[in-house]
């Protein structure tokens, strides 16, 4: 049975014609499960929230949105939350997902602190951890005040990242 | 059975069952395998210790059966998975029973899981020959977690959402491969309809496939290797361990009642020349066990549907701010050592994982002494036990802790 194939033969037969044939099959396959580079995903789009004179001051006022997203041929409005803190000199739009593991983080009126209940972690008005594991303040939409009418109005946008 | 030592029948169906038995035994091994997987010696004392493997095999087919049922139903889109699961519930005759069973099965699976993990540990059962045996265990445990884990993220309520959410960024916490990973999950770069997919093809398809694989090779090597006991079982020591005596080895405190049980094996006039007197064959009192402890299972599965309504919360709001996350009951243990963990250290938390799967693989490798009695290991029996009770002690304390958010 021994057949006295040289190594070079076996390997080549073997190794080389079958990794060929992986390397040729695994390309899509790869290219497929990691890297949908060609995919196509909607243009960010600006949500209205509200003139900024109705937003109250040093009182973090939460508001619902819905951006556009698609995959697998369905487009989606996924709804998500933007606290606007509106102090004397500077305005915020938190992201109310926490930086820690993406929870829901919601303002707490009593404790004035935002709470993420899933560690304990916890924010500051002004977005800063207090406590708790977050690792970073909370993120911000991209922003743009717009005049309309007469009044500011404020407009929000997503980052890459939520 | 030879042909010649059968007595005539007359029964038209006795003849029947006789042609075809013959004719598969003229072109299979067919009575050799009758007797090698029916008729394979089991421990007889403490016997119900060694059933928890084969009543998991039973569950385990039942989740797939209740699982093929469900995806018949299921639609795996964003907008649509909610309402499918209530139709589902509601309006398909059966479908509150079957999802009710599958939920409830997957519990029961994790839970008689960890019994035979704990179960295989303590008696020892993982040291030489039957190291393979623990390894192929091991990947099956982690597969189990996987999909339960990701079946919670396919319902599209609140609490299936924010799972996946939290183990995707979990994900994407690992060093070096996290975003690729997070990435690979989400089939973007952004949360959308392609994680729901994907989670769909994972458990469905990708894991289930792995577990059935998984499964075939872990009990093959049991009933390969045997399931002789231990120390526990019998009264004179071990019985031979068929798999040593292929080896030709037996270690420590087991060579003398390895001989006298080696005489009795080899005594032709012996009426059950294979099986020592302190075992019992697998079919039908072993069989029996394992099928008492999946049909107890069953019986407190349907008492659960019937009583407890299935998970289902409010559909998933990505945007919520009332929505208090709990982590699946399995994963409390993990999920409550993650506040005590400051933030920046959180790229250890896949590391760690990583780490405790590695020590768990790696047991039967660094644990080599032959001793198997439990009582006469001390590090393993009190590892053992510490590792049982903490992770007690954290999911209810882990409980505890989401219960009280909020309360002032």
């Amino acid at each position: 049975m021994a057949n006295n194939i040289s190594r070079r033969r076996f390997m080549i037969g073997l190794i080389g014609v079958n990794g060929l044939m992986g390397t040729l099959f695994g390309i899509p396959v790869v290219t497929y499960i990691v890297a949908p580079w060609g995919l196509h995903q909607p243009e960010f789009v600006w949500r209205r929230l509200a003139p900024i004179s109705d937003i109250p001051l040093n009182d973090p006022t939460p508001f619902h949105v819905t951006f556009p997203e698609s995959g697998s041929g369905i487009n989606i409005e996924r709804p998500a939350t933007c606290y606007v803190v509106r102090t004397g000199t500077t305005l915020f739009t938190f992201n109310n997902l926490c930086t820690h593991m993406g929870c829901p983080v919601r303002w707490d009126t009593l404790d004035q602190v935002f709470k993420c209940p899933c560690h304990g972690g916890l924010y500051s008005m002004l977005g800063q951890v207090i406590g708790g594991p977050p690792p970073y303040a909370l993120r911000q939409f991209a922003r743009k005040i717009v005049r309309e009418h007469g009044q500011d109005v404020l407009y929000i946008r997503p980052n890459i990242l939520d | 059975m030879r042909v010649e030592q059968r007595p005539p029948t007359t029964s038209l169906i006795r003849r029947a069952g006789r042609y075809v038995y013959d004719w598969l035994e003229e072109r299979y091994p067919l009575t050799a395998m009758i007797n090698r997987l029916l008729f394979d010696p089991v421990p007889k004392k403490w016997g119900w210790l060694y059933g928890w493997g084969g009543a998991l095999v039973i569950l385990f087919a039942m989740q797939i059966i209740t699982g093929i049922l469900l995806v018949a139903s299921y639609v795996p889109s964003w907008n649509e998975a909610y309402n499918s699961i209530k139709f589902i519930d509601n309006t398909i005759a059966g479908g509150y029973w079957i999802r009710g069973l599958h939920f409830w099965n997957a519990y029961m699976i994790l839970f008689i899981m960890g019994v035979h993990i704990a179960r295989t540990f303590f008696s020892g059962a993982y040291k030489k020959p039957r190291e393979l045996t623990w390894v192929v265990g091991v990947f099956i445990m982690i597969c189990m977690i996987l999909v339960a884990y990701t079946g919670a993220g396919l319902r599209m309520d609140e609490t299936g959402y924010w799972t996946i959410i939290i183990g995707e960024h979990i994900a994407g916490w690992t060093p070096v491969i996290g975003p690729l990973v997070q990435r690979a999950w989400l089939g973007s770069d952004r949360i959308g309809p392609s994680y729901l997919t994907r989670t769909f093809a994972v458990h469905i398809w990708i894991l289930p496939a792995l577990l059935i694989i998984l499964i075939s090779i872990h009990v093959a090597f049991v009933i390969i290797q045997g399931q002789y006991g231990s120390w526990l079982n019998y009264t004179r020591g071990d019985a031979p361990d068929r798999a040593l005596d292929a080896l030709h080895m037996p270690e420590g405190d087991e060579r003398e009642s390895y001989l006298k049980a080696l005489q009795e094996v080899n005594n032709p006039n012996s009426r059950k020349r294979d099986l020592p007197d302190d075992t019992d064959y697998f079919v039908p009192e072993h069989a029996f066990r394992e099928s008492m402890i999946a049909l107890i299972c069953l019986i407190v599965e349907i008492v659960l549907t019937a009583i407890a309504f299935n998970h289902l919360d409010a559909p998933a709001d990505p945007g919520t701010t009332t929505f208090v996350p709990v982590p699946e009951w399995f994963m409390l243990p993990a999920d409550q050592m993650l506040p005590y963990l400051p933030g920046t250290m959180v790229p250890l938390i896949p590391v760690a994982f990583t780490w405790f799967v590695a020590m768990l693989i790696g047991l039967p490798f660094f644990d080599r002494g032959p001793e198997r009695n439990m009582f006469k290991r001390p590090v393993a029996l009190s590892t053992g036990i510490v590792v049982v009770l903490s992770i007690f002690l954290l999911t209810m304390l882990g409980g505890w802790r989401i219960m009280s958010f909020g309360v002032h």
